[in-house]
């Protein structure tokens, strides 16, 4: 009879160095509301997200790339297999809701004034 | 001084409270607690969050849309200091946030006209689901059975009250 795999206390991990890292803001994944701002752009100027230049530096040259969580994978199999998970559908849903809007939460409205420097006919 | 309003939770952040946090992408985040903060690098949503302003008023707990919220906004424009202004600024500013107590005092009884039905409603749905634990012998013998015997125990009482009476007599 096993008693299940061992738990952690909570918070025993922010010591070990690798999830120390990961927390730093400097490592910040990119936000929800910078990706859909890149699917916008995206979409208006005819970009493809997909096609990336090659790059020596990036996992598999950088062109086996996730743009949806902002990830490099090193072959065409482990890109497929990302876009089965959980994490990746969940992330799609989220992409597609509307943007938070911070003003609209707090109250404020934007400040309608003539223009400073009205362009003369 | 400007009092910011917090990105998270949207409570203003008096000048030397909470944190801001930049972006490399420079854009700027308020927040007026590390609580706040905490949840922002947990990457919550707001709106899903139950104390935030976001999620009362995307589900209609709070008054939303109203034409008393236009008076306060982001104004990056300086203007000229002026004492009459400033005087009638002030005063305005207590009234509207008179008319939008008003408001939202209406906006509370309205949503909660219903409460009162809806929850009698529930109240007798949860007795009749537990009906075994409220009687035990009605649920046991059913209803209409319940009625036959306690018809039955008043006639009884009834008659047993005359023969009294007559025994007076």
């Amino acid at each position: 009879m096993g008693n299940g795999p061992k738990q952690k206390k909570p918070g025993s991990r922010s010591k070990i160095k690798k999830y120390k890292r990961a927390c730093l803001t400097k490592h910040r994944a990119k936000d929800l509301d910078q990706i859909q701002d890149d699917i916008a752009k995206a979409k208006e100027t005819g970009t493809n997200l997909n096609s990336i230049e090659f790059d020596d530096e990036l996992p598999g040259g950088g062109q086996f790339f996730c743009f949806e969580t902002n990830r490099h994978f090193t072959d065409e199999k482990a890109l497929r297999d990302h876009k089965k998970t959980r994490e990746y559908k969940r992330r799609v849903k989220q992409l597609k809701e509307e943007k938070y809007d911070p003003d609209f939460a707090a109250g404020i409205t934007k400040e309608k004034l003539p223009p400073a420097h009205p362009v003369k006919k | 001084m400007r009092i910011e309003k917090c990105y998270f939770c949207s409570s203003p952040c008096y000048p030397g409270h909470g944190m801001k946090f930049v972006r490399n992408d420079s854009k700027t985040f308020r927040f007026c607690r590390s609580k706040c903060h905490r949840n922002f690098n947990k990457k919550r949503n707001p709106r899903k969050v139950a104390w935030t302003k976001a999620y009362r008023k995307t589900r209609g707990k709070e008054m939303a849309v109203d034409t008393t919220f236009e008076f306060e906004a982001r104004r990056n424009r300086p203007v000229k200091y002026d004492r009459e202004l400033m005087g009638k600024t002030i005063t305005a500013m207590q009234r509207v946030s008179e008319i939008r107590g008003v408001r939202e005092v209406d906006f509370y009884s309205n949503r909660m006209k219903d409460a009162k039905a809806q929850k009698k409603g529930e109240a007798r749905v949860e007795i009749e689901k537990g009906m075994d634990l409220v009687a035990p012998a009605v649920a046991r013998i059913g209803e209409t059975e319940a009625k036959r015997v306690l018809e039955k125990s008043v006639e009884k009482n009834r008659q047993r009250k005359e023969r009294e009476a007559n025994k007076l007599e």
